[in-house]
């Protein structure tokens, strides 16, 4: 499993269909924004002090999530890849 | 007569070496030894980054008449491995005219009247190998140093260390988190429903308020979905239990567009500005409201509604609630792109800061 970190949020590449993914998060910002790559369903999540977000990862095998933070310039987005679990 | 004389330069010798002597003060102190519950990024790690950090009187009195030779960030305790690599960041320090409980969003109403610049050049983050913790040692490959070129003498007040640090091709540091102190001080948002349009889903909730951000002292933030490049108004006022639809106050809405606003106290107007990164969210508009660091503010609840002027829609109405408590940190963190006039700021997270000073 790689990891992304270089925008200043660090998750793996891929998720499993159905299951849940950590994302951890850099910057100063108070919440994440994730949405399906195509969606206009945004939902906001609370970052704790832990700076670590639980997000559930839906059930679409071959999707994409964007997770963001910020905004204009300070934006910082990265993608995961929905992957099917194995049978 | 030649033992007293030898005594008495000894004796200067060692006062001169004490007045001069290298010390260190951890600000928060109680992280000296040990990791703080948090993180931050580091400036220019591996992004354009500015970061403005306001540290109170109440942590430096043991500095006063000294002058600061150096600034270190800790790496913060994971069981993970940094990879290491090289910055380039320009830092200047002055004495704030706001205490940390005043720290302005806008960078340029944070440092002093005449900032110094104490360094400008290249810093190493080391690669620092996994430290579990608790206890964290200020060692070589735990911290990343800037050195001073110009000392900064400090005679007490809030100190701004202004930090606008860029990546170097090449020598990118992905992701290599600094030690940060983190008050959890969380207000509260409950949504009232309301929403209506083209944004936000099957339940068309395209509003958020950040809770986190309902701290005295620091700045609310607010945003919404919405047509991109179209008007967007912000209401915020009392709450009403029962939704008034927009259709009978003359606007031409669909069904489920409800005004959940008993007063309008407030009224901000902002554009829904496209993002070509995320152009399926729809465009962005945000308000962000100052809450003055004082008792009064503390339990305060309003509610925030948008209208999407071009759909005549209305977003999810949100009741938000300050944070019970003051924040007790004492420092502000202004973090964000070189290139805005703002930064976002949290009076509840900062950096855990060593100052070398003689």
């Amino acid at each position: 499993m790689t990891f992304q970190g270089e925008e200043g949020i660090q998750a793996p590449s891929t998720a499993p269909a159905g299951g849940t993914v950590d994302v951890s998060v850099g910057p100063n910002d108070s919440s994440v924004e994730v949405s399906s790559a195509t969606s206009d369903d945004v939902t906001s999540y609370d970052v704790s002090p832990g700076k670590t977000v639980t997000i559930p990862v839906p059930n679409v095998p071959g999707a994409i999530i964007s997770v963001s933070v910020g905004k204009g310039f300070a934006k910082r987005i990265i993608y995961i890849e929905i992957v099917a679990t194995s049978p | 007569m030649h033992n007293h004389l030898t005594r008495a330069l000894i004796s200067a010798s060692v006062s001169l070496a004490a007045l001069t002597a290298q010390t260190y003060e951890v600000v928060p102190a109680a992280y000296t030894a040990n990791d703080a519950i948090s993180f931050n990024w580091v400036a220019g790690a591996s992004k354009n980054v500015r970061q403005q950090t306001l540290v109170g009187a109440t942590h430096l009195s043991s500095m006063v008449g000294r002058s600061i030779v150096a600034i270190e960030l800790r790496r913060s305790a994971k069981n993970e491995a940094f990879a290491g690599g090289s910055s380039s960041l320009d830092v200047k320090l002055s004495i704030s005219p706001n205490a940390p409980l005043d720290c302005s969003s806008t960078y340029a109403n944070n440092p002093g009247p005449a900032p110094i610049n104490v360094f400008n050049g290249t810093v190493t983050f080391p690669t620092s190998p996994p430290v579990i913790g608790p206890s964290v040692s200020w060692t070589t490959n735990n911290v990343v140093r800037i050195p001073f070129t110009t000392p900064f003498p400090y005679s007490g007040g809030t100190l701004c260390i202004d930090v606008i640090g860029s990546p170097i091709a090449g020598q990118e540091v992905n992701w290599w988190m600094a030690d940060a102190e983190f008050e959890d001080l969380p207000g509260s948002t409950n949504d009232l429903g309301g929403g209506c349009g083209n944004y936000g889903g099957p339940t068309s909730q395209w509003a958020n308020v950040q809770r986190r951000s309902l701290v005295a002292g620091g700045t609310a933030r607010m945003f919404a979905y919405g047509t991109p490049n179209g008007l967007a108004i912000a209401a915020i006022g009392q709450k009403s239990a029962v939704g008034t639809p927009l259709s009978l106050l003359g606007f031409n809405s669909p069904p489920g567009c409800e005004l959940f606003l008993s007063t309008l106290d407030m009224l901000e107007v902002r554009i829904f500005a496209p993002d070509t990164q995320t152009p399926w969210r729809g465009g962005r508009a945000d308000v962000e409201l100052k809450i003055p660091g004082i008792a009064a503010a503390l339990g305060l609840s309003l509610t925030t509604q948008w209208l999407d002027w071009t759909q005549s829609t209305s977003s999810n109405a949100i009741e938000w609630t300050i944070a019970p408590a003051i924040p007790s940190l004492d420092m502000a963190l202004v973090d964000g792109d070189p290139q805005e006039a703002t930064g976002n700021v949290t009076v509840h997270l900062a950096h855990v800061i060593r100052f070398e000073h003689q």
